[in-house]
C-alpha cells in the first residue's frame, strides 16, 4: 500500500540524465520552476509539457511509473480545479443553483491544473534521477557561496541527506508495523475518519519509537566514525563538470529562452473563447 | 484443520526493474498439531511464505486454503461491496486462526501497560472485556510471565520480557496455528531456550501447531518434528528432521547448514566409527558413543 509512493525516491536506470552532475540537474530543475510561473498561455504550458516529455524519455524511467507516484497530488489537484471553476468571475456558462461556470473559469483551471502537474513531475524527475547523496552535494556545493554569510550550509545539506535517506526506511518500519498489528486484528481500512485515525495509534507510537531509536544509533555511528562537521572535512568524488554538463547548460538556456519567448504567442484565449463561443 | 497451499507464486514490483520472483509454484500442508521448522538463508523466500499464511500477502499466481476454504476466492455473483465484507471477515478469521509472531515482535509494542497490549488481538476480536482479561492471564503465564508486570509499562521490560509480552499477544487470539518468524533473534542463550522451551511445551499441551522459522540449525533440529527448506522461492527439502540434515551437502550449497552434532557424527563415520543413524543432539552422540564403546 505505501510502495505506490515515489515522491523523493531514487529509480536506478543509466541514462545520460542520471549521469548528470547534480548541479547541472538542480539549477535545470530552478530554471524550469522560474519559467513555469513566468509563461502565460497554455501553448507555453504545452510546449514546455512535450520538452518535459522527452527529458522523461531520455531519463528512461516508464512514464507510468512516474504518474503514479503522484498519486497524492491528484486530491490537491482536484481541489484546484474545482475551486478556481467555480470561484472565477467572468462570462457565465452554466449556471446551476448557486454554482456558476464561467469562461474565465474553465481556463484559469486548465491553466492552474497543466502548471501544477508540470511543476510536480518536473521536481520528481530530478529526485528519479539523483541519488539523495549526489542532491545534497550538489545543494551544499551550490550553496558554498553563502557560507560567507554565516549560512551553516554544511550542516544543512547533511540534515537534509539524512532525512532522505531516512523516508524509504521509515516507509518500509511503517508497512511492517502495519503489518503486525494487522496479524493482530488492527483494521485500517474500514470505520469512520474517528476511527481509522484511532487505529493508527498502534502504528504511529511503534514507528515514533523506532524513528527515536535509529536516529540514536545513526549519531553514534557518526561519531564513532569520528564525524565533527563541515571543517577540514574532504570528499571521496568530488563534483566536476563533465562535457555534457556544459552541453545540457546550453539546453536549459536555450529551452527557457523559448519557453520566455511564448509568451508573445497569440494568446489562447482567443481560440478558446472562439471554441467555447459554439456552444454558447 | 490443515493450511494448504498449492501451487502459489508470489512476485514483489511486477513490471517494474526491481521484480523479484518471491516464490515459484510452491505447493505445501501445514497440518494439525505439527511443530515444523523452516529454514532458508535470507532472502529465500521464507518470509513472504509465512506472511502469505496469514493472509497479508496475496499470491500473485495459486491458491491457499485454510481447512479446505480458500483465503481470497468466493462464489461467483457477489456484489461488490458483499465481496469487500466477506474478504474482510474471512481475513480477521484467518488471522485469528492464524497467529503470526514477526521478528523482532517487541517493536510492535505500544499500549501503556502489558496487559492492555497483550489485550489489543483479543479487543479486535470483538470479545467480551472479561473474556479478555482471562486470557490476558492466562497468556502471560503460557509465556512466563509473572503476573506482577501486568500494570507495567512494556517499555520498561527487558528485551525477552518484552518479546514474551509480544508473543503473548499473539497468543490472546487463540490461534490454530502459530507461525514465529526468528522468535530468538538477538536474545542470549538463557533467554532463546527459554522462549524455545515454552513454546515446545505449549505446544504440547494445547496442541496448537508451531511453525517456527529459524536460522539455527540446532534449534530447529532439537524442538521441531518436521522441516522444510526454502531456496530461491522453491521447497528443496520437506521431512523428517533426520531425512533433511541426511543432505548436508546440498544444505551447505544453498547457504545453510547441519547442526554441528550431525556434522561430527559424520566425520566419526569418515574415520571409521560405526554410527549407524544420523545424529541431531548432544544427548545422542552421547548415547551412540556409548554404544560403540559398548559402557
Amino acid at each position: 500500500m505505501l510502495r505506490d509512493i515515489t515522491i523523493g525516491q531514487y529509480y536506478s536506470a543509466d541514462s545520460v540524465i542520471h549521469r548528470l552532475d547534480p548541479r547541472t540537474k538542480l539549477i535545470g530543475t530552478f530554471c524550469f520552476i522560474v519559467i513555469l510561473f513566468l509563461i502565460k498561455g497554455v501553448y507555453g504550458l504545452l510546449i514546455a509539457g512535450l520538452l518535459l516529455l522527452l527529458i522523461v524519455k531520455a531519463t528512461k524511467i516508464p512514464l507510468w511509473y512516474i504518474v503514479r507516484g503522484q498519486k497524492s497530488i491528484y486530491i490537491l489537484l482536484m481541489f484546484t480545479v474545482v475551486l478556481n471553476m467555480l470561484m472565477v468571475k467572468g462570462d457565465v456558462l452554466v449556471k446551476i443553483g448557486f454554482i456558476t461556470i464561467t469562461r474565465e473559469g474553465i481556463y484559469t483551471a486548465v491553466f492552474m491544473a497543466m502548471r501544477l502537474i508540470l511543476l510536480v513531475i518536473g521536481c520528481s524527475l530530478m529526485t528519479l534521477t539523483t541519488t539523495p547523496l549526489q542532491l545534497t552535494d550538489g545543494l551544499e556545493r551550490l550553496l558554498r557561496p553563502l557560507k560567507k554569510i554565516k549560512v551553516p550550509v554544511h550542516d544543512i545539506s547533511m540534515m537534509m541527506s539524512i532525512a532522505l535517506r531516512f523516508i524509504p526506511i521509515l516507509m518500509e518500519e511503517t508497512d511492517k508495523i502495519m503489518k503486525a498489528q494487522s496479524a493482530r486484528g488492527a483494521d485500517f481500512e474500514s470505520g469512520s475518519i474517528l476511527q481509522r485515525a484511532k487505529a493508527l495509534i498502534p502504528v504511529l507510537v511503534p514507528l515514533v519509537i523506532s524513528a527515536f531509536r535509529r536516529a540514536d544509533e545513526l549519531a553514534t555511528a557518526m561519531e564513532a566514525r569520528c564525524y565533527r562537521g563541515d571543517e577540514g572535512r574532504t570528499r571521496m568524488k568530488e563534483l566536476k563538470y563533465q562535457k555534457r554538463d556544459h552541453i545540457a547548460k546550453l539546453v536549459i538556456l536555450v529551452g527557457c529562452a523559448g519557453l520566455y519567448m511564448t509568451r508573445f504567442l497569440p494568446s489562447i484565449t482567443q481560440t478558446f473563447y472562439a471554441i467555447t463561443g459554439l456552444f454558447s | 484443520m490443515p493450511i494448504e497451499l498449492k501451487h502459489v507464486s508470489y512476485t514483489y514490483d511486477p513490471g517494474l526493474p526491481t521484480a523479484k520472483d518471491a516464490l515459484k509454484d510452491v505447493s505445501l500442508t501445514f497440518r494439525e498439531k505439527e511443530f515444523v521448522g523452516i529454514i532458508g538463508h535470507t532472502g529465500s523466500g521464507k518470509s513472504t511464505l509465512i506472511q502469505m499464511l496469514n493472509g497479508l500477502i496475496q499470491p500473485t499466481e495459486g491458491e491457499i486454503l485454510l481447512n479446505g476454504e480458500s483465503y481470497y476466492s468466493f462464489p461467483e455473483g457477489m456484489k461488490k461491496r458483499q465481496l469487500k465484507k466477506a474478504q474482510a471477515a474471512r481475513l480477521k478469521s484467518i488471522r485469528q486462526q492464524v497467529g503470526l509472531v514477526f521478528q523482532y515482535p517487541e517493536h510492535q509494542l505500544f499500549e501503556m501497560t502489558v496487559a492492555k497490549d497483550i489485550a489489543f488481538g483479543p479487543a479486535n476480536l470483538g470479545l467480551p472485556e472479561e473474556e479478555i482479561a482471562a486470557r490476558v492471564d492466562e497468556c502471560m503465564a503460557m509465556v512466563g510471565l509473572k503476573p506482577e508486570l501486568k500494570e507495567k509499562s512494556p517499555f520498561e521490560l527487558s528485551g525477552g520480557q518484552k518479546r514474551r509480552v509480544a508473543i503473548a499477544g499473539v497468543l490472546a487470539m487463540k490461534p490454530a496455528f502459530l507461525v514465529l518468524d526468528e522468535p530468538t533473534a538477538g536474545l542470549d542463550p538463557r533467554g532463546r531456550d527459554g522462549i524455545l522451551g515454552r513454546i515446545r511445551r505449549l505446544q504440547e499441551e494445547t496442541q496448537i501447531a508451531v511453525i517456527l522459522v529459524s536460522h539455527s540449525m540446532e534449534d530447529v533440529a532439537r524442538y521441531t518434528d518436521r522441516i522444510i527448506a526454502v531456496d530461491d522461492g522453491r521447497i528443496r527439502f520437506d521431512g523428517k528432521p533426520r531425512e533433511v540434515f541426511e543432505h548436508a551437502q546440498e544444505l551447505r550449497q544453498m547457504g545453510l547448514g547441519i547442526p554441528q552434532m550431525t556434522e561430527l557424527g559424520f566425520r566419526l563415520k569418515e574415520k571409521g566409527l560405526p554410527l549407524h543413524d544420523t545424529i541431531l543432539s548432544v544427548e545422542e552422540m552421547l548415547q551412540a558413543l556409548k554404544e560403540v564403546y559398548s559402557c
